[in-house]
């Protein structure tokens, strides 16, 4: 009885497709374990190097002082230029100051010396004794305007300097300014200890840190997924079977039927409806694979080249159709000028010189003879006619010419036409040569992953037949075997999954091409592939005529 | 046998045509013909059929091919310009 549940148990853990065995499992349990074990580590040792790392950078910090040093002295510095030139400013202010009164003093004493000389020099014309006096008294007015003139020059100098010193003093002031504003930021910088914190690296070693914890997690899920394998939960079940613990057993099975039916097809439990979807599976990879086979993925980045190289061939076509008939219609008139009308001229001509011969001779005979008279009338009048009819021929002939010509010139018209048409087609091709083609991917992969997936459904439902019984139908065989209620034989012969269905289904994506190739051979009729041209028995287009009639009939 | 210009063609359908123009490309009889139906012309029903002998009889396709139509239709509109 065991031997038939396990039997079960097995065509179960075969329908999970899973390949793997147990010891293969296991290899992999061992192999993931060690990997968590080593990515724990990695992140433990992350986590301290995080810790221990201040990500302080030294060196800016080390700038920042060296800056902060050179700062503090230049604005010592400033502030002691600034002293001396305040003091500079003051001693130049206290020489302003005594040169302003002396200069001032020196003006009243003038003014008052120039008076004295004017009432001196009034003097001089009554007493001859104060002349030597006058003189004495100008030399000293002169002296004194020297002095005056010196001490205005030297004020001029000290205000000059004063203006300089303010100057000097305004742009010391400025930098002195900068120079603070800028120590206090460093100041203020080198009191805060996040400024010289690395948070490039710091993000960095916290974005690895998570890295190693999402592979940490996929790990785990995959050690998940494998302690949670088709297969161990069969052994599994196997075991509590053997123990006769047929309750967990139950509960085991019915896990790993679960598994079984997660699988694509694997919950259908009707063959026919299986065997109607594989059905239109194949239709539908059939057409896939048709309408790939059709398609060369090629962008359509010339279209418009290609719509005007057919336009350009339909008109030469046309055009050749029409240079062809014209020639036709060239000899035709040629053949008419040669054959007829060039010789009904002849003829005419020759008929004329033998009426005027004729008529000449009667007339040279000179006679009043009424009959010879008469002829001579008649064959004028007949010489006359002919000449006409020869001037209408003459008029025709004039015209077939033209016509000849215009025909002619037509001719030309076109074979200039067409060989633009074929100048310009021919570069259109040459540019179309060189030019690389440029093949859709995208779209390409779209349908391969379509293609693929159908040939996965169609591999799958042909694994689920294989089986004959549906999962269902197994579990219930066991639980009935375990509670020997049923003695039912599952008896469906279970074809080994281990190799493939079908070699050609299993396409991979790189043999694609030459898979689609052989496919099309197979399932296309050539004779669809041919041109629209040819004619074929099954055409719909194709019709016997079974009776033709003037149109006239039909009028009537 | 042959289609005729100004003819009027039954086909085993019991479809009509009247031949219009004909022209001959790369060896093949091209027909420019128009549908009737109710013994009237139809000026919708323009068809292009080729001509071809099969088994001693007498047979027309309806020319679908679009590059081929353009051409053909150029033949046909070049053939009534009169030099």
């Amino acid at each position: 009885m065991n031997t038939k549940i396990f039997n079960n148990i097995d065509t179960l853990i075969d329908m999970a497709t899973l390949s793997k065995s147990k010891e293969e499992i296991n290899a992999e349990l061992i192999e993931v374990n060690s990997l968590i074990e080593s990515k724990k580590k990695e992140i433990e040792a992350k986590k301290q190097d995080i810790a221990e790392e201040d990500y302080v950078n030294t060196s800016l910090e080390l700038v920042d002082k060296n800056i902060e040093v050179s700062l503090e002295q230049k604005v010592a510095k400033l502030n002691r230029q600034l002293k001396e030139l305040e003091n500079k400013n003051i001693e130049l202010k206290e020489n302003e100051d005594s040169l302003n009164k002396e200069i001032r003093a020196l003006e009243e004493n003038s003014e008052d010396n120039q008076e004295y000389l004017k009432l001196l020099g009034d003097r001089v014309s009554t007493s001859k004794d104060l002349t030597s006096l006058i003189k004495s008294e100008e030399d000293h007015a002169k002296h004194q305007a020297t002095i005056l003139k010196n001490k205005k020059k030297e004020y001029e100098q000290v205000l000059k300097e004063l203006e300089l010193n303010f100057q000097a003093k305004e742009e010391l002031e400025a930098k002195l300014e900068e120079y603070t504003k800028r120590l206090s930021d460093i100041k203020s910088n080198l009191k805060n200890p996040n400024t010289y914190i690395n948070k490039e690296q710091k993000e960095k070693d916290e974005q690895s840190l998570e890295e190693l914890n999402q592979s940490l997690e996929e790990l785990e899920k995959r050690k998940l997924i494998l302690l949670c394998d088709a297969s161990i939960i069969g052994m599994d079940a196997k075991e509590l079977v053997l123990k006769k613990n047929y309750k967990e057993a139950q509960a085991k099975i019915k896990e790993l039927l679960t598994i079984v039916k997660a699988k694509p097809f694997m919950d259908i439990k009707d063959n026919k409806t299986l065997e109607t979807t594989l059905e239109k599976k194949e239709n539908e990879r059939r057409e896939l694979v048709t309408l790939m086979a059709n398609k060369n993925y090629e962008l359509s980045l010339n279209t418009s080249f290609q719509i005007r190289l057919d336009y350009l061939q339909e008109e030469i076509t046309a055009l050749d159709y029409q240079i062809n008939d014209k020639e036709t219609t060239l000899k035709q008139i040629d053949d008419y000028l040669n054959n007829r009308l060039a010789s009904d001229i002849r003829t005419c001509e020759e008929d004329i010189e033998v009426l005027e011969d004729f008529v000449a001779n009667l007339k040279q005979l000179d006679t009043k003879d009424s009959e010879t008279l008469k002829t001579l009338e008649k064959k004028e009048q007949e010489l006359t006619t002919l000449k006409t009819i020869l001037a209408n021929y003459k008029d025709d002939l004039k015209d077939v010419l033209k016509k000849y010509q215009n025909i002619k010139e037509l001719i030309e018209q076109l074979t200039i036409k067409k060989d633009n048409y074929l100048t310009e087609m021919n570069n259109l091709k040459d540019y179309q040569n060189t030019d690389v083609k440029v093949i859709d991917i995208i779209k390409r992969k779209e349908d391969e992953d379509r293609l693929k997936a159908i040939n996965e459904d169609i591999q799958n439902i042909k694994a689920r037949l294989a089986y004959g019984d549906s999962p269902d139908d197994i579990f219930d065989l066991i639980v009935a075997e375990m509670g020997e209620t049923s003695k039912t034989n599952v008896g469906n012969k279970i074809e080994s999954l281990d190799e493939p269905l079908d070699d050609s289904l299993s396409l991979e994506t790189d043999t694609l091409t030459d898979t689609l190739e052989d496919a099309l051979k197979e399932d296309i009729p050539q004779e669809n592939l041919s041109s629209v041209e040819s004619l074929d028995d099954n055409n719909s287009n194709v019709f016997k005529v079974i009776d033709i009639q003037p149109i006239e009939e039909l009028r009537g | 046998m042959t289609l005729k210009f100004n003819h009027i063609i039954t086909l085993e359908n019991n479809d009509k045509y009247v031949v219009l123009n004909n022209a001959i490309l790369g060896g093949k009889k091209y027909y420019l013909s128009m549908g009737i139906t109710n013994k009237k012309a139809n000026p919708q029903n323009i068809k292009i059929l080729e001509e071809f002998i099969r088994d001693e009889e007498l047979y027309v396709q309806i020319i679908e091919d679009q590059k081929l139509v353009n051409t053909l239709l150029k033949i046909f509109a070049s053939q009534n310009k009169s030099y």
